[in-house]
């Protein structure tokens, strides 16, 4: 499973525009609607709001994976945007969240929405690829960075 | 020699468990208190959090029963395991496996 794979540039957004949380969830599943407009929104902004009701997705480095799962999705989806400022999103390491990641997943794919947590946040533990993604301003360079670093540590 | 390993999910089943151990002529087993992985991921990584309802019934806490036996035990503690815990037609109660043992120290059999 690659990130690179469910990355795709309508679905990356620098700079984000919004300045709360809330306002950057639904910005995101936006840019996800915009190219999947089957997706019921409400539905999904629903989810993504009581998943972060359960525990923070802000899960400390600058980085937030707001995600949730939801009944009879076709597949994952994935959306990026960067926060040139920060947002405080109370971060389990109290820093402002630059780096924010929404997904989408289909609520039956248990194993599948482990497997793509697991691959994205232990991505973003690595600081070199965290500063690249902080110094992208447009989409090519996110997907490069991440199609380098998977091909690199993920043979 | 064997190293049989329990997983135990219904801990409580323990009692009778060891108790039957016992009659069987079991001489000792080790007792640890465990933790599965669905429980810890789901409750102490904050991003897997949104799993909790996943793995609801998975139990909290288990137990791993460690013993050192001659081989030709095996089958007996087997025995036990499926008379006591109904393992494993009933899935999510106990698993076990049994491992070679090269060498023992401190053991008396």
């Amino acid at each position: 499973m690659r990130i690179t794979d469910y990355l795709n540039k309508e679905c990356i957004k620098i700079p984000l525009s919004k300045t709360t949380k809330k306002e950057i969830i639904e910005e995101l599943l936006e840019l996800i609607l915009s190219v999947n407009p089957e997706i019921d929104k409400e539905k999904a902004f629903h989810c993504l709001i009581e998943r972060e009701k359960v525990e923070t997705t802000a899960i400390g480095d600058y980085v937030a994976i707001p995600h949730a799962r939801i009944k009879n999705l076709a597949k994952i989806y994935l959306a990026f945007g960067l926060s040139e400022n920060g947002i405080d999103c109370h971060s389990i390491d109290g820093e402002c969240v630059k780096l924010f990641f929404l997904i989408l997943f289909p609520e039956e794919e248990i194993n599948a929405q482990l497997k793509f947590l697991a691959r994205i946040s232990r991505l973003l533990k690595d600081k070199n690829l965290r500063t690249k993604l902080f110094k992208c301003k447009d989409h090519e360079k996110v997907i490069d960075a991440f199609k380098q670093y998977e091909e690199h540590h993920f043979q | 020699m064997k190293l049989v390993i329990i997983f135990l999910n219904q801990i409580e089943y323990l009692d009778d468990l060891l108790a039957a151990f016992l009659e069987i002529g079991v001489p000792g087993a080790t007792v640890l208190d465990s933790v599965g992985m669905w429980h810890v991921i789901s409750h102490d990584i904050p991003i897997f959090a949104g799993l909790r309802d996943a793995f609801a019934g998975s139990s909290p806490t288990n137990k791993t029963i460690l013993i050192v036996t001659q081989e030709d035990r095996i089958d007996q503690i087997d025995e036990v395991l499926q008379d006591i815990t109904g393992y494993p037609d009933e899935t999510g109660i106990a698993k076990m496996v049994s491992l070679p043992v090269d060498k023992l120290f401190g053991f008396k059999f």
